[in-house]
């Protein structure tokens, strides 16, 4: 063969090699980084005024992608996240976001964080599920989610819902041997969360038989009557379970102290929800007038929240979603709570249930496979261990914050609830404020409390009944004994005129004394 | 240009099921293709989507997932049905943020009234509660019936409640007479009529009833026992689409009290009381041709045949 021919085939072939590889060489990465990009949408209120809006979740969300590219081995080499926040409004913008994004980049998202209120994540949790998409939310907390095996197959919930405190008080009620309460419970806002809170407790409660007395209240309107509470209160049951704002907590308190119902006849329970501070803390002071009072009150007060556990990582996070926070002009007496955390969890509970699916040879479009591996698992989160369920919900830790200390009004953790084994423990370094830990309430003694209330429609008075009484029975004494000696009497007299009617003027002392003797014989 | 048709696949317990209405949709659209001066230039064509969840009832949270299939896949221009209420109202939020028209010849609750925010761009082909509402209040007028009137309807709250949605129809109308006081008494399955006989002796003398036919039949037979139905009291059956007239039409005698048993004769005679309301059957000339082409229709492409009475002929609406 002639050199150059052999050289120009050569070339040819070269030519067609590099071009052959080429275009399907730039495809093969393309569609690799298409696969390994995770695209999440996230549905959240943009309101500020919800606890888990936009502004608050997105620095936890992004505090978490941030922090397992850093660690290297969080997130199986080169995937990357893609977000996209939207705004649920709480209601059906939150399937329309979705529906919309979806028409437009002709794809779905792998991955849904949120919604968090009740109507806005149903149909997104539906759609998830018919389009294969994993759901994850630290809401959706009402006892219909955890109907996980149709249309809500693909929601997973990183925080405890409802039904989970309603456990949590039932060990409570158990370990203290109760089996009655009364519910009290704001209905003020929106999204109803202590209604909701409530409902869980009851749920629970009622499948237990307990007796329950349910008082709501709404402590915005202009016809809140403190006093009518209270008093609504003394008539019900000994333990007392209460969810509203701080301040109303302590408001009631106050007056159930001037009521003197805070000396051991009742048992107060406070639920702090979501770990907010709007709920109170349970702390008794504000550097108001009332503070010694309150302290006082506090004392039968018991909180629960949501367990805590102090780590360094958490302290970072903190700062830095507060700081974030605050550049979007958000300020608060606190920036954490359980939604923020939640996401924050979500996000690193997605990252090693992707990497457990790819370890089966699964990819990210496998929903249902990395649905899967989210359930009946345990692993670290921001604020402690995080324990989610074989259906898919977040075992819920507890504790319970008590007075330990009635003279300096100090406040700390007495017990805890651990979901996942379902005990309730009592802290063996605290002093617990009840006797040897169990409240003995006299469930079935009328309460008796001191008698500060004017009886207004009060008929005759105790006194004037026992006055008529003891009058009528004198009155009939005295009528009785007169019948009596007048009979005596007189009997005597027509004796003494029959036998001596005609000596009368020589007897008459004699009569007279008879008489007199007779009668005092008589 | 195309048309997303979501309405119930199979099951024939609604007037709306796709077995019915289909037939009608294809005719009518081969008529617009067929015609020059109706939509130039386009093509109407169709596509489908199932109502029916797994269980095969018509369902709020399967129909907009179909919906939104549709929209996504085929774009289409406009939306036709659902037909059961509680399936058309997310149906009709989506089509209402998609800026589609949605058409349905049912819906017909009174919540679809509202065309302001949601359901604007909704339209109701076929007959809506409130018009029935205003029925009543021409027949109050007529008869100069001022004082009052009560509701007896049937809701087990498992369905889409079309007897509540009736009622409510009434309801709301009603009471835009002056000083008319419209009561309601709800009863379901289980218990005996004793007590709604009871209510309708102390509560009303106009009595309109909302229920199934049998139910209905064993309602009146009570009342005659009872002896309302002598002339002091009258009731109206609101039957939507003469599920009790079931014998056919003109010129055959139609008899909604008859069931061949031994209670004919005291049903025949509470009957009596009774003015059955029921939607009005077309009378212009191309109905019938058009109902025998229906028919033809329904046994070619879609295996069914289709009965007679006004139920068949929701199809073609």
């Amino acid at each position: 063969m002639p050199p150059w021919l052999l050289g120009s085939l050569c070339c040819v072939l070269a030519a067609r090699a590099a071009l052959g590889g080429g275009p399907a060489g730039l495809e093969a990465t393309e569609e690799e980084e298409e696969e390994k990009l995770i695209r999440v949408l996230v549905l959240l209120p943009q309101d500020d005024a919800y606890l888990f809006s936009l502004g608050r979740v997105r620095p936890a969300i992004e505090y978490a992608v941030r922090s397992l590219r850093e660690s290297g081995a969080g997130l199986p080499p080169g995937y990357a996240f893609q977000l996209t926040y939207e705004d649920s409004a709480c209601g059906n913008r939150a399937l329309f976001s979705l529906v919309d994004m979806v028409a437009l980049q002709r794809r779905r998202p792998d991955l849904l964080l949120g919604p968090v209120c009740e109507y806005a994540a149903a149909p997104v949790a539906r759609l998830a599920a018919h389009w294969n998409v994993p759901m994850l939310s630290a809401g959706a907390l009402a006892a219909g989610f955890g109907a996980k095996g149709g249309e809500y197959s693909h929601l997973t919930r990183v925080a405890p819902a409802y039904a989970k405190m309603g456990e949590m008080l039932l060990a409570l009620f158990r370990h203290h041997q109760w089996n009655r309460a009364t519910l009290l419970y704001s209905d003020s806002n929106a999204e109803r969360s202590c209604y909701f809170a409530m409902e869980g407790v009851h749920v629970v409660f009622q499948e237990e038989a307990f007796h329950m007395a349910v008082h709501s209240f709404d402590e915005s309107s202009r016809h809140f009557d403190l006093d009518d509470l209270v008093r609504a209160l003394q008539s019900g049951e000994r333990v007392v379970i209460m969810c509203a704002s701080g301040d109303t907590i302590r408001n009631i308190m106050l007056a159930a102290h001037r009521q003197g119902m805070t000396n051991g006849d009742y048992a107060f329970f406070n639920i702090e929800l979501f770990n907010s501070s709007s709920y109170g803390n349970g702390s008794w002071r504000r550097g108001d007038k009332h503070d010694l009072e309150a302290k006082k009150a506090y004392s039968y007060l018991q909180t629960v929240t949501l367990l805590r556990t102090v780590k360094p990582e958490f302290e970072k996070f903190s700062l830095e979603v507060k700081s974030s926070a605050q550049k979007q002009g958000l300020h608060e007496d606190d920036y954490v709570n359980m939604f923020v955390e939640g996401f924050h969890d979500a996000v690193l509970l997605y990252a090693l249930a992707l990497q457990e699916a790819l370890k089966f040879g699964f990819s990210k479009k496998d929903g249902e496979k990395i649905v899967q591996q989210t359930r009946n698992r345990t692993y670290e989160g921001i604020a402690g261990q995080v324990s989610i369920d074989a259906n898919g919900d977040r075992y819920g830790d507890f504790s319970v914050i008590g007075m330990t200390d009635p003279e300096a009004g100090t406040q700390e953790v007495i017990g805890d609830y651990y979901g996942k084994q379902g005990r309730f423990e009592i802290r063996s370094n605290v002093k617990y404020p009840w006797n040897h830990g169990r409240l003995r309430l006299d469930e079935n003694r009328a309460s008796e409390h001191p008698n500060n209330t004017p009886c207004k429609s009060c008929g005759l008075g105790e006194s004037a009944v026992t006055g008529i009484v003891v009058g009528a029975l004198l009155g009939a004494g005295l009528l009785m004994a007169f019948y009596f000696f007048r009979k005596k009497y007189r009997i005597t007299i027509e004796r003494r005129t029959r036998q001596e009617e005609c000596n009368m003027g020589k007897h008459r002392q004699l009569r007279e004394d008879s008489i007199r003797s007779h009668f005092s014989a008589a | 240009l195309t048309l997303a048709v979501v309405l119930p696949e199979r099951n024939l317990t609604y007037p709306w099921a796709w077995p019915r209405v289909g037939p009608a949709v294809r005719l009518a659209a081969a008529a617009v293709n067929a015609r020059q001066d109706l939509l130039p230039g386009f093509t109407l064509g169709w596509v489908f989507g199932s109502s029916e969840d797994g269980h095969g009832v018509c369902s709020e949270m399967a129909a907009p997932l179909a919906a939104v299939d549709l929209q996504l896949a085929h774009h289409p221009a406009a939306f036709l049905g659902p037909g059961c209420v509680y399936t058309a109202a997310p149906v009709a939020r989506f089509t209402s943020h998609w800026r589609l028209p949605l058409v349905t010849a049912g819906a017909e609750a009174h919540g679809f009234d509202d065309k302001r925010e949601q359901f604007g761009l909704t339209t109701r082909a076929g007959p809506s509660h409130r018009k029935l509402g205003e029925l009543g209040v021409q027949l109050h007028r007529r008869f100069n019936w001022t004082r009052r009137a009560l509701l007896v309807y049937w809701d087990e709250k498992v369905d889409d409640r079309p007897y509540f949605f009736a009622a409510e129809g009434l309801y709301v109308q009603l009471p835009t007479l002056r000083n008319l006081t419209v009561m309601d008494v709800v009863f379901r399955d289980g218990g005996n009529f004793s007590f709604i006989i009871q209510e309708i002796k102390q509560k009303g003398r106009v009595v309109y009833v909302c229920c199934a036919p049998e139910t209905f039949r064993e309602l009146m037979l009570q009342a005659e026992r009872e002896g309302l139905t002598r002339g002091d009291y009258a009731f109206f059956y609101i039957d939507i689409f003469g599920a009790s007239l079931q014998g056919g039409s003109f010129p055959e005698p139609q008899r909604p009290w008859k069931r061949g048993d031994r209670h004919d004769g005291s049903a025949r005679r509470a009957f009596e009381a009774v003015t059955i309301i029921t939607y009005k059957e077309p009378e212009n000339p191309e109905y019938r041709p058009f109902l025998a082409r229906l028919k033809e229709e329904a046994l070619t492409h879609f295996n069914f045949s289709m009965k007679d009475g006004l139920v068949g002929h929701r199809g073609g609406t």
